[in-house]
Formats: C-alpha cells, sequence, structure tokens
C-alpha cells in the first residue's frame, strides 16, 4: 500500500483530503472550566508516559500559554511555502506531571511538619497563566481559548517527519502519527507551529490528539466535544453547506482560524471573543475602543476579526431590537447535539 | 544511536539552534526530492500501514455502561453520567445527555457535567482514598496509623456511644452531618440513627455562610430561584457577587445563550472575572459596598418614579402606617385594647381612613393580597386615634423609605462603591424599563458580614420595578424539588390519614406550612444545633464573636447581650448545655477542621474535650487525619444515590452502583445500620435503663436497631428498600420503581410538590415552559410567609431599629479581624467541589500545585510583591502561606482566596480559614415573624467575606 500524499505540498499544491473534519470553538460561550480537557484525559492519555500529555488544553489569553511561549517557537510554513524552523519545547515547558507526596503527609508520621506539595519546584503548567490577563485594573482583560491538535490542511508536522510516521487521512484529513512506525526523532514537535504534539518518554514515540477517530467512526462527536458543558464546539465537515462548521467559517466568516499566518491552515476556527466596555478615567463606559485590543486579537486570529467581531455585533443588536439572527441561533444552539455536530450525535451509551 | 543523545541535550535547552536547523531540513526535503506525480514519496520504505489504529479503537471499549451520579458531594448541580466499566473498574465517566428543552424557544440542558466530575473515576481510585478501617496509634494529626477491623471499629465506637449516653447524657455525642450528605439517597440513615439516640446533630448549612437572612427578613423565604433557563426570558441579568462561570458550570451556558437571544448581563463585582468577561457590562463597586449601591439606584427609581405603583401597593409593606413616635408599624394593638399584634394598616383613599391589610398574620385564614375596592395610599401623613384616646402621626413606609433614600443619592453610592453616578443612576433607569429583570445572587451574596443589607437592597430594587413572580424576574439564590417519598420514609411522625385528607381540601398558606414546621421540629428535631452555635459555646469561636471590634460600630445590641437573650429564651438551639462538654465526635463525609472559620481555635479548645473522633468518608481529609478512628465510605459510583434536585435543571438525577466498594469501604446505609446494631446489643449487654435527652424524654439505646430499622421494614445489608420506598413514594417523579429510575439516571420532574421549607419555588408547574418563583404570591395574590404578608422592607424590631436596620440602608464592612488595609473576598472555585477534589493531582497540575491568593497590581507592587512569590495572608486572628498570583483584574485593596482547599495542603497546616474572623450580626439572634431558626435554613451563620487582612512576602 502506497503511502498517501494528503496533506503534503506537491507540485506546489497541497493534496487535500477527500472531506475535510473541522471545528469551531465560540470563544464567547468558554468558561475556561476545562472540562473538555479532563475529558480527554481521562479518555486517552492515562497510561504510563501520558502523564504530562494533555492533547486539549485551555488557554488563558494573553498568556505565555501551553508549552510556554508556543507562539513564539516558530514551525510551520513561511509566507512562501517555505518551512519555518522551530524550536523543541522541553518537557518542563509543557508542564510535567507532578506528583504529589499523599502518603507521606497523610500516613508518614509526620504530622504538620509536612504538607501537600508538587515534588520539585514547577516553573510552569498546562495553565499556569490562568485568569492572569493583561491591561490594567479596571481595563484589564483575558479570555480563553480551547487548544487542540489543528488537523492541518498542510500539517507542518507531516512533512517534517522522517520516517512518514504521520498522515492525513483520507477520508476525513484527521492528522495521525502511527504509533507503530514513529521513532521518537521529534522533528514533528519542532515543525508543529502550535505546539500541540508531546513526547511519550516511556515509549519514546510522539502522541497529540486524534481527533477522537475511534469515535468518529462510529457518529460519536469527540470527547472534548461532546462533554464541554459550555456548548462551544461545533464539530462537523468543512464542506457541507447545511452544517454549522461550513455556516460560521465559509458563509458568515464569524470564525477564523489561529494564528493563520503559521501557514498550516488549521481546521480548528474561533469565533472571536466580545468583552465589557472598558471603564474610562470619568468611571463611564468608555467604548472609544475594545477592551481587548483588536491589534492582539489581530495578531491571534489575523486581519478577518475586525469584521467578525463587528458582524457579531451587528446581529446582537438586532436580537435586542427583537429581529432574527440565523447567525446567534447557530451560536445559541437550541438542540443539543443535532445543531452543535449534526453528523456525530450518536450517544456512546447506546453503542 | 546519537539521535538520543543530542536530544537529551536539546532538552537541557542548549540544542534549540542546532533543532531549528534540522527540522528546516526535514521540511524542505519533499521539496528537495519532489518528483512530478506520486513518485516525490518515499512510499516503499515507509508504508502507510493504518492498522495500528485499531490500539485506540480497542482503547475505547467497555463491558458495560452503568448511569450515574455524584450525589453526596453537595454540588449544586445536578448532573447525569453514564459510567463505562471494563473488568471490574470504572475507567470512565462521560455525561449522560438526555435532558430535554422545556420549549421551543429554550434550548436543552445538554450535556451537564463539569472537570471534576468527568475525572471522579481517577480519584475513586486515587492515593488519598480511604480503604480500611484505620486507628490513630500516635498523637492526633501525627499521621501514624493501624489498620483494624470493621467490627474492632464498630465496638469501641458503640461503646464510647453507650458509654457517654450513660453517664453525661445522649446531647455530649456529636454528629455532624455537614453539607456533604445533603441529598436524597440513603445518606440520611445516619440522620436517622442519631435522632434515634437523642445525639446533638450540627446543623451545618449556616457554618458555611449560605444563609439568606436578608431575603428571609424581606421574603420570609429561605431560598428563592428557578430553573437556568429561565435566563431566556430576562431583558436584563445582573450577575451580582456571583461567578457562574466558576460555580455554575453546567448551567452557565444558558446566560452566554441569553446574551446572544438579547439579553443584556451585567455583572457586578470588584474583580473582572471568569464571568464578567462575558457580560455586556461591568459594575466594580468595592468590596462590601452593594448594598449602596442598590440603594443609589433605588434613589433614581423613587425620585424619577419609575416604580411600578400596582405592584409596590398590592405586593410590598411599603403602603403599610408607621407608627411617627415609635418607628414601629400601627398594629391593631395600638388602636384597640386587645387587637392583635400582627395586624397592620393601610390608608384607603376612598374611605379617608387606616384599614386593615391583606395579608397581614393576624387575619387568619384571610390570606389573600388582592386589594378589592381598596385604594392604598402610597405616600403621605396622616393621624390616627389609638386606643387610648390619644392621637399620633402616621406615615406610609414609602414615605419612610423615601426620606432615608435621600441619604442615598446616586452621588452618594458614588462616593461610597466607586462606582460613576451617572452609570448608577443609568443602571437604575435600564432596571425600571426592562420588562423582566432577574438577578444572579446565589450564595456569594450571603457571605458578608452585611449580606442581609445587600440582599434588602437589591429586593427593594426588584420589589420597585415590579421584578418578582413572573418569568424571567426575581432575586435568584436556590430552591430544591421536593421528593416525597424521602419525606415520608425520614419523618419521625407520619401523618395520619385524616390530615392527608384534610390536606387535599383546604389548601393552606406559605406562611401557615412554615408555621406547621416549625412547631414539628421544635417538637421531633430539637437536637438539631447550628454548628457555629456549637463552636461559639464549646470551641472557642467565642473569642472572635464577642469581640465589640469586628462588628459594626452600631450593631443595635451587642453581641454578647443578643447571645445571652438568645440562650435564655432558647432562640436558637446550642446543645450540649453548659456546664456539659462534648465528648464523642462524629463527622461523616465532611471536612469541618477545613470549613469552620479560624479551625485553630476549635483544635485549641474543641479537641481536647473530646475522648473519641471518628471520620467517615471517602478519602483521608484533613478532619479525619485529625480524627482518632477513620472509616472508609463508599465512592459514589460504589453504591446508590439520589442527587437532590435543585432547580437548575428539571431532572431527577440518580445514579446506580456500578462496581463494588473499594477496599473495605461501607455504603452509609451499611455503616449506620452496623453502628446502630452494635449500639443496641452494647446497651442490652449492660441492661442501660433509658437515658434522657435534653429535653427528658427517654431514649432507650436498647432499641435502637429497631428504631433504625423502622420495626423490620429496612436492613443494613441492603438499601434497595430504600431507593424502592423513595422513588415509588414520590409523585414528583411519577411515582416510577428504582429499576426504571437507575436505567435512566435522569427523570423529568413531573410536579413542584406541596410546600417545604427547602422548596421555595412556590410556583405552580407549567410543563412546557421555564420554572420560575414566586408566582402564588405574585399572580394567585397568596400572602407572603412575613408578618405582614408583604415583601417587607420594614423590620420594626428594637434592635433593627438601634441599630438603624429597619429600613434598607448601607453599612461599611467592619474590620473583622483587625486594623489591616486590604479585603479578603473568596468564593467557590473551579477545580473543585469543596475539597473533595482540592487535592486531586489531576486538578492541581491544571492550577500550580498550591493554594493562590490573587492580589491587584498595585497592591502587589507596594508591597515588593511578585506572580509566583511566596505570600503570608495575615490579620489578628490567624495567619497562612499561600502563592501570590498579581493580576489586573483583581481590584486594588481586595485579595481572593477561593474556598476549600484541604488545610493540609499549607505550610504547617494552616489553611486560609485561619484568619477568618467572621463574626455574624447580632441581629440575627433574635425572633420577629419572619425571622426564626429553622433547621437548616435560617440560623446564625458564618461571614468570611470582606475581612481585614495584610499581605505579606515570606
Amino acid at each position: 500500500m502506497a503511502g498517501s500524499q494528503t496533506g503534503r505540498l506537491v507540485e506546489g499544491r497541497v493534496v487535500e483530503p477527500k472531506r475535510q473534519l473541522a471545528m469551531v470553538f465560540d470563544l464567547n460561550k468558554c468558561l475556561g472550566c476545562q472540562t473538555c480537557v479532563m475529558a480527554c484525559k481521562t479518555q486517552w492519555t492515562r497510561e504510563e508516559g501520558m502523564a504530562h500529555e494533555w492533547w486539549a488544553v485551555v488557554n488563558t489569553m494573553p498568556g505565555r500559554g501551553t508549552p510556554r511561549d508556543w507562539e513564539r517557537s516558530g514551525g510551520g510554513f513561511d509566507a512562501q511555502g517555505v518551512p519555518r524552523g522551530g524550536r523543541l519545547p522541553k518537557r518542563e515547558e509543557f508542564g510535567d506531571a507532578w506528583e504529589f507526596n499523599h502518603d507521606e503527609v497523610l500516613q508518614g508520621g509526620q504530622g504538620q511538619r509536612v504538607h501537600l506539595k508538587p515534588a520539585g519546584e514547577p516553573s510552569w503548567g498546562p495553565n499556569w497563566d490562568e485568569d492572569q490577563g493583561a491591561g490594567e485594573y479596571p481595563n484589564g482583560y483575558y479570555f480563553y481559548l480551547p487548544r487542540i491538535c489543528n488537523h492541518c490542511t498542510h500539517p507542518a508536522c507531516l512533512e517534517a517527519c522522517p520516517r512518514s510516521a504521520i498522515y492525513k487521512r483520507e477520508e476525513d484529513g484527521i492528522v495521525l502519527i502511527n504509533e507503530e512506525s514513529c521513532k521518537g526523532y521529534r522533528f514533528c514537535m519542532e515543525a508543529c507551529p502550535y505546539k500541540r504534539i508531546y513526547f511519550n518518554h516511556v515509549r519514546g514515540i510522539s502522541q497529540k490528539c486524534i481527533f477522537c477517530f475511534p469515535r468518529i467512526e462510529q457518529g460519536v462527536a469527540p470527547a472534548c466535544a461532546r462533554q464541554c458543558p459550555g456548548r462551544l464546539r461545533f464539530v462537523g465537515y468543512l464542506d457541507d453547506p447545511k452544517g454549522p462548521i461550513h455556516k460560521l467559517v465559509k458563509q458568515w466568516r464569524v470564525a477564523l482560524p489561529l494564528h493563520p499566518e503559521f501557514g498550516t491552515h488549521p481546521n480548528i476556527y474561533y469565533v472571536p471573543p466580545l468583552a465589557p466596555p472598558r471603564i474610562g478615567p470619568d468611571g463611564k463606559p468608555d467604548h472609544s475602543k475594545p477592551r481587548i485590543p483588536i491589534e492582539y486579537l489581530r495578531s491571534l486570529l489575523g486581519p478577518g476579526v475586525d469584521e467578525a467581531l463587528a458582524l457579531l455585533e451587528s446581529e446582537m443588536g438586532k436580537r435586542r431590537r427583537g429581529e432574527r439572527s440565523e447567525l446567534l441561533e447557530t451560536l445559541i444552539v437550541y438542540r443539543w447535539p443535532e445543531q452543535i455536530f449534526p453528523d456525530f450525535q450518536r450517544d456512546p451509551a447506546t453503542l | 544511536m546519537d539521535t538520543g543523545l543530542s536530544r537529551r541535550q536539546f532538552l537541557q535547552g542548549t540544542g534549540a539552534v542546532l533543532a531549528l536547523s534540522l527540522v528546516q531540513l526535514r521540511c524542505r526535503e519533499p521539496e528537495k526530492t519532489a518528483l512530478p506525480g506520486a513518485a516525490a514519496l518515499p512510499a516503499a520504505v515507509l508504508p502507510d500501514y493504518r492498522t495500528w489504529e485499531d490500539v485506540y479503537r480497542q482503547k475505547w471499549t467497555w463491558d458495560k455502561v452503568v448511569k450515574g451520579a455524584h450525589h453526596v458531594i453537595n454540588c449544586a448541580s445536578a448532573c447525569p453520567f453514564n459510567l463505562f466499566v471494563k473488568d471490574g473498574i470504572v475507567l470512565r465517566e462521560e455525561q449522560n445527555a438526555v435532558m430535554a428543552a422545556r420549549s421551543a424557544t429554550l434550548p436543552d440542558f445538554n450535556p451537564r457535567g463539569c472537570q471534576k466530575g468527568v475525572c471522579f473515576s481517577q480519584l475513586m481510585y486515587g492515593v488519598q482514598r480511604l480503604k480500611h478501617p484505620l486507628r490513630r496509634v500516635g498523637a492526633r494529626g501525627e499521621g501514624k496509623w493501624k489498620r483494624i477491623s470493621w467490627d474492632e471499629a464498630l465496638d469501641e465506637i458503640a461503646d464510647k456511644i453507650v458509654e457517654v449516653a450513660a453517664t453525661d447524657g445522649p446531647e455530649c455525642v456529636v454528629y455532624d452531618s455537614g453539607t456533604a450528605n445533603a441529598g436524597y439517597g440513603s445518606e440520611a440513615s445516619e440522620m436517622y440513627l442519631m435522632s434515634a439516640l437523642g445525639a446533638t446533630q450540627l446543623d451545618g448549612w449556616a457554618c458555611v455562610g449560605d444563609m439568606p437572612l436578608g431575603v428571609i427578613l424581606t421574603l420570609g423565604l429561605f431560598n428563592v430561584d428557578s430553573s437556568s433557563d429561565d435566563y431566556f426570558h430576562s431583558d436584563l441579568v445582573f450577575l451580582w457577587l456571583g461567578n457562574p462561570s466558576y460555580t455554575r458550570i453546567p448551567d452557565a451556558h444558558f446566560l452566554w445563550e441569553a446574551r446572544y437571544n438579547g439579553t443584556k448581563v451585567v455583572s457586578v463585582a470588584p474583580d473582572y472575572n471568569a464571568s464578567t468577561m462575558h457580560c455586556d457590562q461591568w459594575v466594580n463597586p468595592r468590596v462590601g459596598t452593594d448594598a449602596a449601591l442598590a440603594l443609589g439606584m433605588a434613589h433614581v427609581i423613587v425620585k424619577e418614579g419609575l416604580f411600578k405603583r400596582d405592584f409596590v401597593v398590592e405586593q410590598t409593606d411599603l403602603p403599610l402606617l408607621v407608627r411617627e413616635d415609635t418607628g414601629k408599624f400601627l398594629r391593631q394593638s395600638d388602636l384597640r385594647s386587645g387587637g392583635h399584634d400582627d395586624v397592620f394598616y393601610l390608608w384607603d383613599r376612598k374611605q379617608g381612613r387606616a384599614v386593615e391589610s391583606p395579608g397581614s398574620q393576624g387575619l387568619g385564614r384571610a390570606t389573600t393580597l388582592a386589594l378589592g375596592d381598596l385604594e392604598p395610599e402610597l405616600d403621605g401623613r396622616f393621624e390616627v386615634s389609638l386606643a387610648d384616646g390619644g392621637k399620633v402621626p402616621v406615615r406610609t413606609v414609602f414615605a419612610r423609605l423615601a426620606e432615608r433614600l435621600e441619604q442615598h443619592s446616586p452621588e452618594r453610592a458614588a462616593a461610597i462603591t466607586g462606582v460613576d453616578a451617572e452609570t448608577i443612576a443609568e443602571l437604575a433607569r435600564e432596571t425600571a424599563r426592562a420588562k423582566a429583570v432577574s438577578v444572579f445572587g446565589s450564595w456569594g451574596m450571603m457571605k458578608h458580614h452585611h449580606s442581609d443589607l445587600f440582599q434588602r437592597g437589591i429586593l427593594l430594587l426588584l420589589a420597585l420595578t415590579g421584578n418578582t413572580g413572573r418569568r424571567g424576574t426575581g432575586l435568584r439564590i436556590g430552591a430544591w424539588y421536593m421528593m416525597s417519598g424521602v419525606e415520608d420514609i425520614l419523618a419521625e411522625v407520619k401523618p395520619s390519614w385524616w390530615q392527608k385528607a384534610l390536606l387535599k381540601v383546604y389548601q393552606p398558606s406559605v406562611r401557615e406550612m412554615i408555621g406547621y414546621f416549625r412547631q414539628y421540629e421544635a417538637e421531633h428535631m430539637y437536637m438539631n444545633v447550628p454548628a457555629l452555635m456549637f463552636l461559639y459555646q464549646h470551641g472557642g469561636l467565642d473569642q472572635i464573636v464577642d469581640n465589640p471590634a469586628y462588628h459594626d460600630p452600631n450593631p443595635g445590641i451587642a453581641m454578647r447581650e443578643a447571645m445571652q437573650q438568645c440562650l435564655q429564651n432558647e432562640w436558637v438551639p446550642s446543645y450540649p448545655r453548659p456546664g456539659k462538654t462534648p465528648r464523642v465526635y462524629i463527622h461523616t463525609r465532611v471536612n469541618p477542621l477545613r470549613r469552620w472559620p479560624a479551625p485553630q481555635l476549635a483544635r485549641e479548645k474543641l479537641w481536647p474535650k473530646l475522648d473519641l473522633i471518628v471520620g467517615f468518608n471517602i478519602k483521608m481529609s484533613t478532619t479525619c487525619a485529625w480524627s482518632d478512628i477513620v472509616l472508609p465510605g463508599a465512592g459514589y459510583y460504589e453504591r446508590r444515590g439520589i442527587k437532590y434536585a435543585q432547580s437548575y435543571v428539571p431532572y431527577y438525577v440518580v445514579g446506580d452502583q456500578a462496581v463494588p466498594p473499594v477496599g473495605e469501604a461501607k455504603n452509609d446505609w451499611e455503616w449506620a445500620g452496623l453502628l446502630a446494631k452494635r449500639i443496641q446489643e452494647r446497651a442490652r449487654a449492660r441492661n442501660l435503663p433509658p437515658v434522657l435527652d435534653v429535653k427528658s424524654k427517654p431514649r432507650d439505646l436498647k432499641q435502637t436497631y429497631e428504631k433504625w430499622t423502622q420495626n423490620g421494614r429496612f436492613t443494613e445489608k441492603d438499601d434497595l428498600p430504600y431507593y424502592e420506598a423513595a422513588t415509588r413514594g414520590s409523585p414528583e417523579i411519577g411515582n416510577i420503581p428504582w429499576e426504571e429510575a437507575v436505567s435512566k439516571g435522569a427523570i423529568p420532574i413531573q410536579g413542584l410538590g406541596p410546600f417545604r421549607t427547602h422548596t421555595n419555588i412556590c410556583s405552580d408547574y407549567e410543563p412546557t415552559d421555564s420554572i420560575y418563583s414566586s408566582q402564588w404570591f405574585v399572580q394567585k395574590k397568596m400572602c407572603w410567609p412575613t408578618l405582614t404578608g408583604r415583601m417587607q422592607f420594614l423590620i420594626d424590631h428594637d434592635w433593627y431599629l438601634a441599630a438603624r436596620e429597619d429600613l434598607p440602608t448601607h453599612k461599611e464592612p467592619p474590620k473583622a479581624g483587625g486594623d489591616h488595609p486590604l479585603r479578603l473576598t473568596g468564593g467557590h472555585q473551579r477545580w473543585s467541589i469543596h475539597s473533595t477534589f482540592a487535592d486531586h493531582p489531576q486538578m492541581l497540575r491544571l492550577q500550580r500545585g498550591e493554594p493562590p491568593v490573587w492580589i491587584s497590581e498595585r497592591d502587589a507592587a507596594i508591597r515588593g510583591i511578585r506572580d509566583g512569590d511566596r505570600v503570608r495572608l495575615r490579620n489578628d486572628v490567624g495567619s497562612c502561606e499561600l502563592i501570590a498570583r498579581v493580576t489586573p483584574s483583581v481590584q486594588p485593596g481586595q485579595v481572593i482566596v477561593y474556598h476549600a482547599w484541604e488545610p493540609f495542603s499549607f505550610k504547617d497546616w494552616r489553611s486560609n480559614q485561619e484568619p477568618v474572623a467572621a463574626p455574624w450580626k447580632s441581629l440575627h439572634m433574635t425572633e420577629y415573624g419572619q425571622l426564626h431558626y429553622r433547621f437548616l435554613y435560617a440560623g446564625p451563620h458564618h461571614a468570611p467575606r470582606g475581612i481585614a487582612v495584610e499581605l505579606e512576602r515570606v
């Protein structure tokens, strides 16, 4: 069986899969609760060597994120499609799975001389800058950015793997690392501009989000999406004009790719965050500029963010006046799961 | 291979440049070797085998799916789960998302859950889990344990209970049911046992600071709330001191979806929190000044005539007449000798005289608020003739309130709160204009010293604007759905057939029902003692509570004096009485040394008095660590359970037993039954005559087990009969068998049931609409359960008059804890349900591993504190060490420590509760109409927010 070309640059064109799965995360509904993170952890990454792996994370933005300073770690492709150099993040930059001393504290016979604490002196973790934000009181700001593997149309990880152990599935565009072929060279970790690949130090292989393909194949939405109590993770095929993904990404263009300049054409899209107006020096609501600086959002979600926010605000204005808005009805999700992942409605308990 | 070596070098941080060049090389390779077509790929070398994918497909398999729930954890949410069991282990859990929408225009409730609930399966098998009974062999708290058998443990506990009951009285056995036991499941078996013994049972709810005293004073109800989808019916929602993105994870989506639907959501909080970020406006008053903000708004509404006159005249006490000489309501007893002191008056415009006010408590069965032909004056000064022939001027409550509100102009409110005056005025106008306004208050609004004033001010706003008793309106704190079958099992005295029959034709008012329950509690449940009263008497808390410096300078009455009167008159129960000493303390699933204010006092004063401290828990908590015998309790997936049904989601959530208890753990039902049996055996062996309880009622310990089994109805071996009785006896869920309930996991409510102290919804059930509260009062015009029968803003009790809290007002928070510059606030944290998940490694890894304190950039800079520094939080009462989190989100002057860290997570086990100097108000110690002690729902309570602290680098 020949190796697939899907996802590779061939003759100046990226070979696209037959269909591409995508997600839209609505940042205006994200609670930062990290149920997605824990759902993924419980589902896939509990085995030995995987304790520090969090295939799904939620970062407080602005922030240094997971791994630390991932946005400035290189990788991906430049505007000409030439690979950019990338840095290999260290394990502690992701945040190690700190061990705790429960036994010593509670059964060790040392009374109050010892207390529960992580081993070592952790300097970073998957949610280290939780709720920190930027700005100055009362005009501080922050928002939550859930992140998983972007299952890119042109995955830098795939191109970087000397073993061709990484492939993009023809039928749904899911990007996977073949754990049997992977030899742990970690070029993928350097190449991925989103730094969403972890290294399993026990098995000596790279691992990452698999878009819950065993669930997808059974018509069940990925764990992070199906278990999200904020109901903000839409799942579907990008080419389905009736589905919410296509509408949000292509029709209304209100959902935008993260750091499009990384050049990998990511397939996770974000509805940009609104925020309450600033409080002016006179104490009154100050509408002269947004609380979250627009330059910052542009740097994150690209130039489309102005239009996306403008559309969102005008539609919300319509709704407040009692007019209908198909966009807002879509984002509200009156009926779960049929309106949030129409093709993946199946309840796993019924399998 | 040398690759491995160089890789390690990269990991040490020196190989980044090399790595960079390597990745460039790799990425370019396909281009460099590019040949036309498929030959571009090294396919022959690297085949695209996909069979490895089966590994992951195989990982996602299971033997069976069982319906589960997290039912004895005192989480406000109720979330049904599917438990995936493989090889006898609960491998993982996932939400059982089967809850339908209430109507076509409302979103549904799926998928309820949070990051804690989706990983209990890891805590369940975690290192902190208790698996065997343990006996302390070192000093208390030393952490030296010996494994013992259940028989040994039960023998020792039963012997001590029997001995103490015989020599000191059964009230010297103290049982702490705390709040974690709140549920509709078999955990009630312990309470049943302790009631049979006549033991002191600590009423723990007030101890967590959840008592809405202002709501009780104003509405006569303990809690009020609606279903979460009702936010869709509000066009303005205030999140007032709440942070639902942290504390209501399964329900918060309704708020943000309502916002998309056109609802304006306003956050009122000193800090920019995880909920504020999704709001349309942020109003940031200084810590503890919320009443001033509400009154500033009320000022504008009154001044600009924006209030709903019809609503105010019918539903509130504002048209009632008040004597100018005393400042008290004009009462029938003023007007004629022998008249009732609970009949009040309005001034009828048509008749030009004072007439009895509908709803007055003294009018007995005439409980309607309907005014009929009356046309009450709202404003004005009149004169009435008293019984003694004298004349006295009277004014309406409204007139007096308007005068009081003169002192609360938006400008004045701005000076107090720091919020711009025009912004306050505009919010007031918006509130008056909106069709439906609701206020998310939750229990965060209960935890400040002057929380009652916050609530009275906010309720005034809602009353003036008619925002109560309709869809999308009202203050939202909490309410529950009834489960009659559970009540039937637990009731000491069951209603007779004729009482049941009578209730079918005679529908009592809520006020009458509350009166009935008050009497029932006094007769049958008098052993319930508010935990804080117990700590005041026996645990050293009097040191803090009696300190006048920690109270308002004008408290109305000094705490010591109020307490004396309270104890003398037995307004609030307090046992063991002075002269007696608690000797046995049994805490089950709760963690009092984590929860109690200034717990160091209890360890110092209470602990030495106790001969035996027993803990029953799923995990080794701090309090277990300080106990003598520790017993392993079954986790949520190892027993049956029924989650208490809070109003957010109109479903009952039940869980089945998925796997046998871990280790030697036993469920609550079995352990309580075994203990009952053992006490009976020991009492019989000693031929112990009946012992007298605090009310001299004989308690025959020789019949303990017989009583516990309800004369053979139940046995400790199987709790299924309990669950059968609970579901089959509950018309609210259709009287279905347990098997059917647990095959679904979530059962839609089919009715709200009768009024009970915990079901405060007070509305008829409409199957295809959201559920909202107080419809009976507003739409059906049933009197409110207050003295005046109305939403009552004047509390004309002498103490309240002396404190100038007769009407809603603002008071600065006292400097409880000493003269320190910062104010400590908090809230439920995102990462734990009380302390149950607080030490879970997975949760800690998603934080910084240790308890943090949040501080503003300004205050940090002044103190030379940087993010991540170790800092000491201290005041005159106690101190603890924390990790500093410096952020622009926190208001200068405010520091935040979120709730429920295990004390063993702090250096020297000194937790953030140690500096918590939290006296409750002396005004709450009295009885007045709707204000009186009620088991669980009203009593002296904990006010941990806003205390005075300092922070310094360690």
